[in-house]
């Protein structure tokens, strides 16, 4: 946070603050105004990025054959920590990659620290376009700061990013090399996004969340974005850059940790690097667009484990949108008006959202099992009804956008457990509000709470070969 | 540029779709010009009611979404919100009868639509779409601001949304349908029925085409959106009254305000369905009632009952259901050949959606050497029926409400109006709207100052202290122990107040 962002946050404290002591009715009011404000705004744009993103989707389907004589050299990063249990099927799958082997760059980011997935690679006989970097060990222990580490070695034209876990579509490079080269995508477009989704959606009510989630998220509200030029905050994985793009947008050396430099592609102490990321392409005046295609993750099936990854993506998405309201005239200039207060409204306006929540839905029932006059005098009839029809609509219309992600993407069995989605709200506002001291403790502010992954290895094989039936 | 046109060429209009919304836009107009012009739009006395509640959301003492509950069902209401404010579109009943107009419009166009897309012949489309558009009842109702225009419109886009989804298997159209339920089920009571059958035919449809998994998801997926509608009514009831019951067994919805324990329909399921008959009868006409018949069972026969035909065989589940509701004396309804009165004759009027589609089809049935000759006889008939039912002002629907004009107790609640027109200088009013509805309506007064019995903060105060709540006039039923005022006002406040007005039923205090 900058000084003028604290000064600015510390006034409004301050501000409310002292309306709260001298008059606490006119301090809840302002609240309650201020919310729904937010609310009708964030629900609104939700609401636009379905309809946009449901309008013609295209889809892209390339023939090997017809790309393979003028395909460039890719690089495909690949960051590991404590994975050595992934390494071999990370290496099936990527070897199942539909691309020329001789113009594949698959460079394998290693910590200095982690001795047993280092040894692993090294005991196991890697095909010859795989190679190792090793990331020294010093703070922050980010992936970002292992990436920046391979993109001083990338050699491709285009570059991607897949996790250990990571079962990409095997055409999914030459539909990103399709999608560059196409006369209908702009010359600005530095990324092509690739959807994520879940092989394990149906291991338990977790996995079904996660994988209802993302099926919004990647469906509707990244597509949506894509489609009104706005900014899509990147997946984590399977984005698809050019490379030289990379390159000339990088953050100076000065900024990065003077051990593990590398090129500053991404911002090492950002714990979402790619939604940062997306937001410093449009900075630099480039567009991110969407590809039909489809990498399949595996889904955290434990409550400690999601607490612990959720925490972070929501982190990260507050410390992005406090990077980029540093110098908010400034940011605006550069990537547009709108195109800037979307992005701000998505990156800030998840985590309040979050947080908000319970609030509202605690004065929601304390007012109707009380019918408390304090709660009554801070909802005057237009606020009343702008939050009674938020309340209803707002929450059915997201709700149900969930149904129908479970519908279009055939996954029928997760729409009964749809009835747990206010368990499943709570839980997610839960590790909001401990993300909050997360963030605000300076030793905790930049940890990476990395993902175990491999937890229901076992089912893969059959759930992929599923699918593809 | 290139581009563009392609999109543009792209864009098919269904001219005969289009045709048929301007012929029902046209018609819709003509008939509220005529009965505007007549006086007539506002003669049921629940048309007062739907006006009232809507307009007292946003105006009144106590203001706000709780003036929604009780028996009437919220989406009518709602939708008037945006025009209700204007009080020349609340006096004249524009604010809601143009939704009803509206309603209509859609109603007949998908009616249009259910045969076409049933028969693939737009004859017989078209040939339904006119007997539910020339109805002279229809042509009235639509003109008015009852809620049954938006409850057909409503369950028309149920039974057109379950059929395309069963013709198309595509899950959108499920989801149509069960939007069109959530609007239907807070529009009218009878929907809830309705949908209940059409859920029948969901599950049936599921379980019989789907694997088990896909069968569970996608009929869940209905219900949860179908049924929102009458989850949620019932939620909004307990959280105002107490009484998530409250629209069946509440203080005004008991059955026995308005069944009377002699209506021959009770415990007679014979009388009941005769009268359930003549009221459909008198609202389609006897040749429609035949042709509906004749056409479900040419339908039925022909098409050996497809799945695609089970939701409009859906509507028929209102026969039963009202047969069952008079002898139970649920609901009254009262015909001349059985009560030698009208009351709620109207009930039967629901029966022209399956009598549209199912003529429809008829003819869409008929030998095309005969398409001709029928759909001639049938416009020629229908074309008639509906100038001269509507041109004497003799449709079945216009007599009911305009008996009650003449009733002692409408000239009485006339009477007390034009004085209050007169002498009404501003000042709270507290007064009982159950019954006495007409009155401020009548008079031309907003319900900016009414106290009345949904004044939920501060009614039972104001009956005990009038004044600490600024009334200037109290109107009550004399020797009315249904009237709340006359019952429980203070009589040592009212003595505070001079009487100004009164005739044989009402009596009137100024302070």
């Amino acid at each position: 946070m900058s000084r003028g962002q604290l000064c600015f946050y510390l006034s409004a404290a301050i501000i409310f603050i002292s309306i709260l002591i001298i008059n606490p009715r006119i301090a809840g009011l302002i609240f309650i105004t201020l919310s729904l404000l937010f609310y009708t705004c964030f629900v609104g744009f939700k609401l636009l990025l379905w309809c946009a993103a449901s309008r013609g989707n295209e889809s892209s389907s390339v023939s090997a054959e017809t790309m393979q004589t003028e395909l460039p050299v890719y690089t495909v990063f690949i960051p590991l920590y404590h994975e050595a249990n992934m390494l071999p099927s990370l290496v099936k799958s990527i070897g199942q990659l539909n691309y020329p082997k001789d113009k594949l760059q698959v460079l394998l980011l290693l910590e200095e620290d982690d001795d047993e997935t280092r040894s692993m690679a090294d005991s196991m006989n890697l095909p010859c376009y795989f190679s190792q970097i090793i990331v020294p060990d010093c703070k922050p222990k980010t992936k970002p700061k292992a990436l920046n580490m391979g993109l001083e070695q990338a050699v491709g034209e285009f570059c991607v990013i897949y996790d250990a876990e990571d079962r990409p579509d095997p055409d999914q490079l030459i539909k990103a090399v399709a999608a560059f080269r196409s006369s209908t995508i702009p010359k600005n477009v530095a990324c092509v996004q690739a959807q994520l989704s879940f092989w394990n959606d149906q291991t338990n009510w977790l996995t079904r969340f996660y994988w209802i989630d993302y099926a919004v998220h990647f469906n509707w509200v990244l597509q949506g974005l894509a489609k009104i030029g706005l900014i899509p905050p990147l997946g984590g994985t399977s984005n698809h850059f050019r490379t030289e793009i990379l390159w000339k947008i990088a953050i100076a050396p000065d900024e990065l940790p003077p051990k593990a430099a590398g090129i500053g592609g991404w911002d090492p102490y950002n714990v979402t690097e790619d939604a940062d990321l997306a937001g410093a392409l449009a900075l630099h005046g480039y567009r991110i667009q969407m590809i039909d295609s489809i990498t399949y993750e595996e889904a955290t099936t434990q409550m400690g484990m999601a607490d612990r990854q959720r925490r972070r993506w929501m982190k990260g998405y507050l410390q992005t949108g406090l990077v980029y309201t540093r110098h908010p005239l400034r940011s605006a200039r550069a990537m547009g008006p709108l195109r800037w207060f979307c992005y701000i409204l998505l990156m800030l306006g998840t985590p309040a959202c979050l947080l908000l929540n319970p609030v509202f839905w605690g004065m929601t029932i304390m007012y109707f099992t009380t019918k408390s006059e304090i709660i009554a005098s801070l909802f005057p009839l237009p606020l009343y009804s702008i939050g009674i029809a938020l309340t209803i609509l707002g929450n059915l219309l997201l709700f149900y956008q969930q149904v129908i992600a479970c519908l279009k993407r055939g996954s029928y069995g997760s729409v009964k457990y749809m009835l747990l989605v206010p368990v499943w709200w709570l839980f997610i506002s839960y590790i909001s509000y401990r993300m909050i001291f997360e963030l605000i403790n300076p030793r905790t502010r930049y940890i990476w709470n990395k993902t175990e992954h491999g937890q229901d290895l076992n089912k893969e094989a059959t759930l992929v070969h599923q699918r593809s039936i | 540029m290139k581009k563009r046109t392609q999109k543009i060429s792209r864009i098919k209009i269904d001219w005969m779709t289009a045709s048929v919304i301007i012929a029902a836009s046209m018609l819709s107009i003509a008939a509220f010009l005529w009965y505007f012009r007549h006086g007539l739009t506002l003669n049921y006395f629940d048309t007062i009611s739907h006006l009232e509640i809507a307009r007292r959301v946003i105006d009144g003492p106590t203001k706000g979404l709780a003036q929604l509950g009780a028996v009437w069902l919220p989406f009518p209401h709602l939708l008037m919100l945006p025009l209700i404010w204007s009080n020349v579109l609340y006096f004249n009943g524009i604010a809601a009868s143009f939704f009803s107009m509206l309603a209509y419009i859609i109603a007949g166009t998908l009616i249009y639509k259910i045969v076409f897309q049933l028969s693939g012949n737009k004859t017989g489309a078209v040939a339904g779409a006119l007997i539910f558009l020339l109805n002279p009842n229809i042509l009235y109702m639509q003109s008015t601001p009852m809620t049954e225009l938006l409850l057909f419109a409503c369950m028309t886009g149920m039974v057109y949304e379950t059929q395309r989804w069963i013709q198309t298997d595509r899950y959108q159209h499920l989801i149509y349908a069960a939007i069109a339920s959530v609007l239907a089920t807070l529009s009218r009571y009878e929907s809830w029925v309705l949908l209940l059958a059409l859920s029948v035919v969901v599950i049936c449809r599921v379980f019989m085409h789907y694997s088990f998994k896909k069968a569970e998801g996608t009929a869940l997926a209905f219900f949860y959106l179908a049924f929102l509608g009458i989850g949620s009514w019932m939620i909004w009831c307990g959280m105002i009254f107490g009484n998530i019951l409250e629209w069946q067994n509440g203080d005004y919805a008991k059955s026995t305000l308005w069944v009377s324990a002699n209506d021959p329909d009770i415990g007679n399921w014979l009388i009941s369905a005769k009268t359930y008959y003549y009221a459909v009868v008198n609202n389609l006409s006897l040749a429609i009632v035949l042709v509906m018949f004749l056409g479900a069972l040419v339908m039925i026969i022909a098409r050996k009952c497809t799945p695609s035909l089970w939701p409009a065989l859906c509507l028929f589940v209102m026969i039963p259901f009202f047969i069952y509701a008079l002898e139970s004396g649920q609901r009254p309804l009262y015909v001349e050949q059985i009560n030698g009165s009208l009351y709620n004759v109207r009930f039967g009027l629901l029966m022209i959606i399956p009598a549209a589609v199912f003529g429809g089809l008829l003819v869409s049935w008929i030998p095309h050497k005969w398409w001709y000759i029928s759909t001639s006889a049938i416009l020629a008939g229908l074309i008639l029926l509906s100038f001269i039912q509507t041109f004497t002002l003799s449709a079945i629907t216009v007599q009911e409400p305009s008996s009650w004009q003449e009733s002692y107790l409408n000239k009485s609640q006339l009477q007390v109006a034009e004085y209050m027109k007169h002498h009404y200088h501003g000042g709270f009013i507290l007064s009982q709207s159950f019954g006495n509805e007409q009155i401020l309506f009548k008079a031309l007064i907003p319900p900016t100052h009414n106290i009345y019995e949904g004044s939920y903060k501060i009614w039972q105060s104001a009956l005990k202290n009038p004044m600490k709540h600024h009334v200037e006039w109290i109107l009550m039923r004399r020797n009315d122990r249904t009237d709340q005022v006359y019952r429980s006002i203070n009589r040592n406040a009212l003595s505070k107040y001079r009487s100004v007005y009164q005739n044989s039923v009402y009596e009137l205090f100024e302070r």
